[in-house]
């Protein structure tokens, strides 16, 4: 295949600097005693800079320069200064010649210091600026966010950084808790960074949250690399357990799963949805292999005796960047960049005044990292107004959740007391972070909850026991009743009795003494009468008598 | 087989000579173009920012009237020109471009100039009336003559014309040789008769301005200090509508597009907009002003409104809307009694009290002189992503707020205070009276005592 003439090869320049800086710590005269062994290999000139140095020949200017007649001491450094500057000059040049060959698909032969890693710019052109980041320690994978102007970076500590390119600043910066880390993946949909996890986790991560927003178990031994499609719809994982998985990001589910014969180092989507996957010293080319399921790779190109560690597409070109042990490569892979560009999105072929123009635009226009989402349509809607009782029903549910999840509460007593751990935690006291806050949240509800439990029970054997005592004091009541009438009915009866006898007595006494009141009143009258007769008759006697 | 690759050639994509335009290649992919709202919306809010920032209205004041200003008018034909009449009977007019007086009539009234209006087939025409009773058309070309009183010489008025009563406005025919002046009657007069021909009067009271339709052109409308609004037919002399309002009608302002539509200034604050085809409810009342509003006008593209008020300020309306879009003001500007929009819809011109006349801008934040393709292309970008977006908070805040003097702000404050109360009051008498007994009236009837037409 015979690319246009006017087609060059463009790769980030930064490989080639930092390949320089080494070199030359190399040649610090201390480190040479101490190691012969780098020693040897700056003696035995590698490729490259054999190649160099043929080059930089036709670009050597100033021959006639040399001190040797020069007196004066000022102007001998004057004229050792020139003559630096022409050497740098002509290596520079030689050096863009070196990379700005006529062919596309090239093959660039780096074997001291491999392996290698690539990335493109947007718009598949060249230019690097280096910063000296101080604060990224032991970083195993980088991405860039170029609208938020955010340098994101993991590696071994297991801590993700956020820096802010424009000013420097470290935006954030969160641990994962999942240990050392080398797949990162960005999406260029919403800006959210996919993590692969040595335990088989990919977590989703913002800058606006200290947890994962999503984590999802993909792989049953450690991720080894994350690609995701241009719509972030797709991701594609590969893993240490053979496995490379094709997810849908909108539903967290895998669609397809793919055996790789050795576990896939790098992946990575083209813009045409053309997936390349890095596994030992082939790169194989999958067509179709994201929407559907494809039974056999659309093309495979093996670099013998290297061993693959990252593929890259280039955007708006048909080429795929492949860095390996021994070099860097580029092969030409039809039906893979986006033919037709936009010229204010990303231009391939922008003028140096349109490039350093639009640094200024895209500066004005920097994306505020608190705008990174998982739904990046949510921007420019206004929030729905939630009523205070919504409020309180979510916030009800959220504890009703944390409340159900037991390991949350659980309290790690391993290890806690350390001194160092200890004074940490002192010093800790007054910082209450969101785990904190929930966990400090969790216990008042929990207090709550049992207080509640407490006071019920309470209240129920208090009422139990007036019940009770009710009860017992209603029996006793109307048994005492029951016996009281009893007692007084016998009383009753008794007196009646009593009375009824005493009344039968006294009216016999009454009668007996009546009959012997009536008999002695007879009695007497009868006396009486007998008297009064007798007097009667004495009297009349008596008369008679005196009559007579 | 066949394989097709991308593969470009440069000479496609890159211009060949300096001098030519830049090649664009558009696609609007919106995959190629990723989180496009988080983008915009940046863009919106840096728009918002930039327009407040270069939001300077102030361009000038033409000082020159020793007394305060109360009469204005501009020339249809000739952008440039305006004409001002004091309270001292003094009459100007302007260049504006080089913000100087280029004709001046020192006493062209004795007392007041109440009214000015141009004569829209020529030039250099114009006509003032005064509280003297006198009409005077002037010639702006004709040279100042010295008189047998005074031996300055002054210009003088091409035609006397000599009234009863003491003249309160005055508005010249778009087409005919006729003009109207009101007093406490409307004359209509020829130019070249030294009496009215007609006379217009519904009631008794004082007119106090007089607006001649420039579209529909025999029509005009009065309104006066018994609180109404009434139109005339200058082809059967004879009124066609009446409107009482609450309270009277300091000026009215015919839509220069729409010809049935017209807006007045009120002295309750607030100004009305009214179709002269159904009169008893206005179509829109525009609030924001804390005192009575001196004076109206549109914009000669209908779509925007000055009003000049008691308050000391300039707002300038959307003539849709109920609230103004900007509120001009200085410290040094006192009670303002005209204000009119130029003939290019760019820049209002206001008189006031203190006897200076301001020139402002009509978009605060617009910049005269040639613009590029480029910069024009930009703008009206920013503007439509800003419109897009005007809704969020963030951007409505950036646009809406105001730095307002301390008198208007507390005035605007009990004036809120007072409304509210009188809303309440009405409120709790409804609750309390019979179901349907109490009529909410919106607002635009509210203000409108009665209206009749023929």
């Amino acid at each position: 295949m015979e690319s246009s003439t006017s087609k060059t090869l463009q790769i980030n320049l930064d490989k080639v600097k930092s390949y320089d800086m080494t070199k030359k710590k190399n040649l610090r005269p201390k480190k040479f005693k101490k190691t012969p062994a780098v020693a040897n290999a700056v003696e035995e000139k590698s490729e490259y800079e054999k190649q160099l140095e043929s080059k930089m020949l036709k670009y050597q200017r100033n021959e006639n320069l040399s001190t040797k007649n020069v007196k004066s001491k000022n102007e001998r450094s004057l004229v050792n200064k020139n003559i630096e500057i022409s050497q740098m000059l002509a290596k520079k040049a030689a050096r863009a010649e070196i990379l700005k060959t006529e062919q596309t698909g090239f093959d660039l032969t780096l074997k001291d210091f491999g392996p290698y890693s690539i990335n493109y710019s947007r718009n598949g052109k060249s230019g690097a600026e280096v910063h000296c980041l101080r604060k990224m320690i032991e970083t195993q994978a980088m991405d860039f966010l170029p609208f938020h102007y955010l340098l994101t970076s993991i590696g071994n500590q297991g801590i993700l950084r956020y820096q802010d390119t424009s000013t420097g600043q470290i935006v954030a910066e969160y641990k994962t808790h999942f240990g050392p880390c080398k797949a990162l993946a960005t999406s260029e949909y919403n800006s959210i960074q996919h993590l692969g996890h040595t335990n088989g986790n990919v977590t989703l991560w913002s800058p606006n949250s200290s947890e994962p927003l999503v984590k999802m178990l993909c792989h049953k031994g450690p991720v080894n690399s994350i690609a995701i499609d241009k719509s972030g719809t797709y991701m594609a994982t590969s893993g240490l357990d053979g496995q490379m998985r094709i997810w849908d990001i909108r539903k967290y589910q895998v669609l397809h799963s793919y055996h790789t014969f050795t576990p896939a180092t790098s992946l990575d989507i083209s813009q045409l949805g053309m997936l390349a996957v890095g596994h030992g010293p082939h790169a194989t080319l999958w067509k179709d292999a994201i929407k559907t399921k494809a039974q056999s790779p659309y093309l495979s190109h093996l670099i013998s005796g290297s061993d693959i560690t990252a593929v890259s597409f280039v955007p708006y070109e048909d080429i795929l960047g492949i860095g390996h042990s021994t070099g860097i490569s580029s092969i030409i892979v039809p039906g893979s960049g986006e033919p037709n560009f936009d010229t204010y999105e990303a231009n391939p072929f922008e003028t140096k005044k349109q490039r350093s123009e639009k640094e200024i635009h895209s500066l004005l226009d920097k994306l505020q990292p608190e705008m990174i989402t998982l739904d990046p349509s949510l921007i420019g809607v206004l929030a729905d107004q939630k009523t205070p009782a919504q409020i309180l029903a979510e916030k009800k549910e959220v504890l009703t959740i944390a409340l159900k999840s037991k390991t949350d509460i659980k309290n790690k007593k391993r290890g806690k007391n350390s001194a160092a751990k200890r004074m940490l935690r002192k010093k800790q006291k007054n910082v209450i972070d969101a785990t904190k806050l929930s966990t400090l949240i969790k216990k008042v509800y929990v207090d709550k909850q049992t207080l509640i439990k407490k006071v019920y029970v309470d209240k129920q054997t208090l009422i139990k026991k007036v019940y009770v005592d009710k009860q017992t004091l209603i029996k006793k009541v109307y048994v005492d009743k029951q016996t009281l009438i009893k007692k007084v009915y016998v009383d009753k009866q008794t007196l009646i009795k009593k009375v009824y006898v005493d009344k039968q007595t006294l009216i016999k006494k009454v009668y007996v003494d009546k009959q012997t009141l009536i008999k002695k009143v007879y009695v007497d009258k009868q006396t009486l009468i007998k008297k009064v007769y007798v007097d009667k008759q004495i009297l009349t006697k008596h008369i008679l008598i005196k009559l007579d | 087989m066949k394989i097709k690759t991308i593969s470009r050639s440069s000479a496609d994509f890159v211009k060949e000579r300096i001098s030519d335009i830049e090649k664009i290649q558009r696609n609007f992919d919106p995959l190629l173009h990723p989180q496009e709202k988080a983008r915009e919306y940046t863009r919106a809010l840096r728009s918002a920012k930039l327009e407040r920032m270069f939001a300077k209205p102030f361009i000038g004041s033409l000082t020159g009237h020793i007394d305060g200003i109360y009469s204005m008018s501009k020339n249809p034909l000739k952008l440039d020109y305006l004409h001002s009449g004091s309270g001292d009977g003094e009459v100007r007019v302007w260049s504006l471009s080089n913000q100087k007086t280029f004709f001046r009539v020192e006493n062209a009234h004795n007392g007041l100039v109440s009214g000015l209006t141009c004569i829209p087939d020529s030039v250099n025409k114009f006509i003032s009336v005064g509280n003297d009773k006198f009409v005077k058309l002037w010639d702006i070309e004709q040279s100042p003559v010295s008189t047998e009183e005074s031996s300055i010489s002054q210009h003088i008025p091409v035609v006397t014309y000599t009234g009863k009563e003491a003249f309160n406005g005055v508005d010249h025919h778009r087409q005919n040789d006729l003009f109207a002046t009101c007093s406490s009657i409307v004359s209509i007069w020829d130019i070249n008769r030294s009496e009215p021909i007609t006379n217009l009067s519904w009631g008794s009271d004082t007119i106090r301005t007089v607006k001649l339709n420039q579209t529909e052109v025999n029509i005009l409308a009065t309104s006066g200090t018994d609180r109404n609004i009434i139109l005339y037919d200058l082809r059967s002399s004879s009124p066609i509508a009446k409107v009482v309002m609450t309270l009277a009608t300091n000026a009215i302002t015919w839509n220069p597009m729409e010809a049935y539509i017209f807006s007045t200034a009120n002295e309750d604050h607030n100004c009305y907009t009214f179709d002269m085809r159904k009169m008893d409810h206005s179509t829109n009342v525009m609030k924001d002003h804390v005192s009575a509003v001196m004076d109206i006008d549109y914009s000669p593209t209908g779509a925007e409104l000055v009003t000049a008020s008691y308050d000391r300020t300039i707002r300038v309306f959307d003539a849709k809307k109920g609230h103004s879009r900007d509120v001009y003001h200085t410290k040094r500007m006192q009670r303002v009694f005209v204000a009119k929009y130029t003939m290019d819809s760019k820049y209002v011109v206001s008189g006031s009290d203190d006897g200076n006349i301001r020139l402002w801008r009509a978009e605060a934040s617009s910049r005269a002189g040639a613009k590029s393709n480029r910069e024009v292309s930009s703008l009206n970008y920013m503007s439509k992503v800003k419109n897009k977006y005007s809704h969020m908070p963030e951007i409505r805040k950036v646009l809406k707020q105001r730095n307002l003097p301390k008198d208007i702000t507390k005035a605007n404050r009990t004036k809120k205070i007072m409304l509210d109360a009188r809303k309440q009051k009405e409120e709790n008498i409804r609750k309390h009276s019979k179901p349907g007994s109490m009529p909410r009236i919106p607002e635009r009837a509210k203000s409108i005592v009665a209206s009749t037409s023929k």
